[in-house]
């Protein structure tokens, strides 16, 4: 069966949260000491409000797609900020195939209190576990390998004394969102997103790895859905927080609407201070479209919603790509 | 100790004492004169290629390619089975260079996996970086005085990196080299063929051996990509590490230098093909 459906979204913390409060906290701590741009003023509580319907909206958008699917498993692009590795160990991509769930922590309403939860102090609350399927990403490893893409093997869970670090955030915090059910298998393909290194994978790279997914995958008998997780643009903490790049985003969502993501190769082909940092991560959305285009040319995505967010810092994005097995069979 | 029990090769009665002894004098000559070699050549940094055998790494992280852009990196060779007391060695990291190199190597499509800061071996905390690195670099940059861009291989982790791949490799390798203004070296330590350890130690294939090192005497390492395509028991092990010398040998041959061979003995007892070949002097006509 292969690879069929592709889906992606942003995983802010701010959209974990439901009440104003929680999102002035977050503001607060990722704010980096910025005024922010002047449309920061305007996100009062109503235009909060609408954020927070409209992200639960868009989350069951995705969990209803990725459900009608019926994955065997789903392959998740996303980026490690300090939680599996840091600066001592940074692969460009990673692979995890190990046979051990990953075990983590999600934020759902830690800010929406004062003071905020610290979701690792309280896991009976928090805790997330989620299971991986080793069959597959021993395949994928492999086969990306033989390919010709550099990916790290990882088989062991990485022991990081910090509970905070326990797993990357762009997996454990919107897959409870998302997953049909949080027994479904993942296959966590980490990819070097924020961390302001010029050796990182540039946009053709990533549409390359999009397709190769699928060549490899393409002999798999499972069900297989992509997942990206993060961005879109961002830089929390830093010079630009609260300046989301609209433009920029609407833009990348366009090529995805319009079928065109080979017109996404040129992002990251230069540095920039608005393509580092946060907006690094929207690297996890390419190869899924890439990807979505392989399996059936000029295949258009499905932008379910999208708002510049300021008070949490990102432009929030949701897509996806439609089953695309018959197109695959056919 | 490298062999354990395993049944011998025929050859490797003829590794006496006394044709130990000549081993060795070969050995110690041929480092000699790749460490005067690198003394004359003058240069402000050596990039070392090597493979990892799960003293840097480990199972939570095994990098296929990995530049090291740290200021210092250290290691420990002293085998503690010999009785050998510790010798924890630091050497000094090109750090700039390093992180030139990485981003070089990525924009040209490879995923460079890096390190910066602090060097924190995963697999051996106490000990470092392998002997692999530590004796050949202690031994050949004594003089030279250069600092070093460690970079490491996968050639023991399945899936490895394929031979196709370390041609390409080699080349961007070079083409980044020729950036920069420095005067850079390239050593790679690993191999030959062997098994050490494993379940052919001693055995070594001196045929395949044999044939890598004529490919890369005549400016052929693009031939030794197809090397890991297929699946043999023979390829396992140090054979792994050939994936070093087909990366030197592109770079090399990228930078318009044919390699000469120095010395090659199938050694049994060291459980590897041993070989020296340098690069360097006259370039391609």
């Amino acid at each position: 069966m292969a690879v069929g459906f592709g889906m992606a979204s942003s995983h802010a913390p701010s959209l974990f949260a439901e009440t104003y409060g929680g999102w002035q906290r977050v503001w607060e701590r990722f704010s980096g000491g910025n005024v922010g741009p002047p449309e920061l003023a305007a996100e009062g509580p109503e235009t909060i409000a609408s954020f927070v319907t409209r992200t639960a909206a868009a989350f069951a958008t995705l969990r209803e797609q990725l459900t009608a699917y019926a994955p065997d498993a789903l392959i998740v692009l996303a980026g490690d900020q300090n939680e599996w590795f840091d600066a001592a160990h940074l692969p460009n991509l990673m692979i995890y195939a190990g046979e051990d769930d990953i075990v983590g922590f999600h934020n759902f309403g830690s800010d929406d209190v004062e003071p905020r939860l610290l979701p690792w102090e309280h896991p009976e609350r928090f805790g997330v576990r989620l299971r991986v399927d080793h069959e597959l990403a021993e395949h994928l490893l492999a086969g990306l390998v033989r390919e010709g893409f550099d990916v790290a093997i990882s088989r062991k869970l990485p022991s990081r004394e910090d509970p905070r670090r326990a797993a990357p955030h762009a997996l454990v915090r919107p897959l409870p969102l998302v997953l049909p059910t949080i027994e479904l298998p993942i296959v966590p393909l980490m990819m070097k997103t924020v961390e302001r290194s010029p050796a990182i994978l540039n946009g053709e790279r990533c549409l390359e790895l999009g397709r190769a997914i699928v060549s490899v995958c393409s002999t798999s008998r499972k069900r297989i859905a992509l997942y990206g997780s993060g961005g879109l643009s961002h830089d929390p903490s830093g010079p630009r927080a609260g300046w989301v790049d609209e433009p920029l985003d609407r833009w990348v969502l366009e090529q995805f609407a319009n079928g065109t993501p080979e017109r996404l190769g040129a992002l990251y082909s230069f540095r920039s201070g608005w393509t580092e940092s946060g907006t690094g991560e929207i690297r996890t959305w390419l190869p899924v479209a890439a990807a979505m285009d392989a399996i059936s040319p000029g295949t258009q995505a499905t932008v379910v919603d999208y708002f510049a967010a300021r008070k949490s810092t990102v432009g929030c994005g949701w897509a996806f790509w439609p089953d695309k097995t018959e197109a695959r069979v056919a | 100790m490298l062999v354990g029990d395993v049944t011998q090769p025929l050859s490797a009665k003829a590794e006496t004492p006394e044709r130990l002894e000549q081993y060795a004098g070969m050995l110690d000559e041929a480092f000699w004169f790749a460490a005067e070699r690198l003394a004359l050549a003058q240069l402000d940094t050596l990039v070392v290629l090597v493979a990892d055998r799960g003293q840097v790494f480990d199972l939570r992280n095994t990098p296929q390619l990995h530049v090291f852009a740290g200021e210092d990196i250290w290691g420990d060779p002293a085998l503690s089975a010999l009785g050998e007391a510790p010798r924890p060695t630091n050497f000094s990291c090109d750090a700039d260079l390093a992180t030139f190199i990485s981003e070089e190597l990525a924009s040209h499509g490879f995923d460079i996996s890096e390190s910066r800061g602090t060097f924190e071996p995963l697999g051996d905390p106490e000990h470092g970086v392998g002997a692999a690195f530590v004796e050949p670099v202690m031994r050949l940059t004594a003089s030279a005085g250069c600092r070093v861009v460690p970079i490491h291989v996968n050639a023991h982790v399945a899936p490895a990196i394929t031979g196709h791949r370390m041609v390409a490799f080699g080349r961007a390798l070079a083409d980044a080299l020729a950036l920069t203004p420095k005067r850079v070296g390239i050593l790679a330590s690993g191999g030959l063929s062997g098994d050490p350890n494993g379940m052919l130690a001693g055995w070594i294939d001196d045929v395949l051996d044999r044939w890598i090192l004529a490919r890369l005497a005549t400016g052929r390492s693009h031939d030794l990509g197809t090397i890991f395509d297929i699946e043999s028991q023979g390829l396992r092990g140090a054979t792994g590490e050939v994936r070093l010398w087909i990366a030197a040998g592109a770079a090399m041959e990228q930078a318009g230098y044919a390699g000469r061979l120095a010395t090659y003995i199938p050694l049994h007892h060291a459980a590897v093909g041993t070989a020296f070949m340098h690069w360097g002097g006259s370039r391609w006509p």
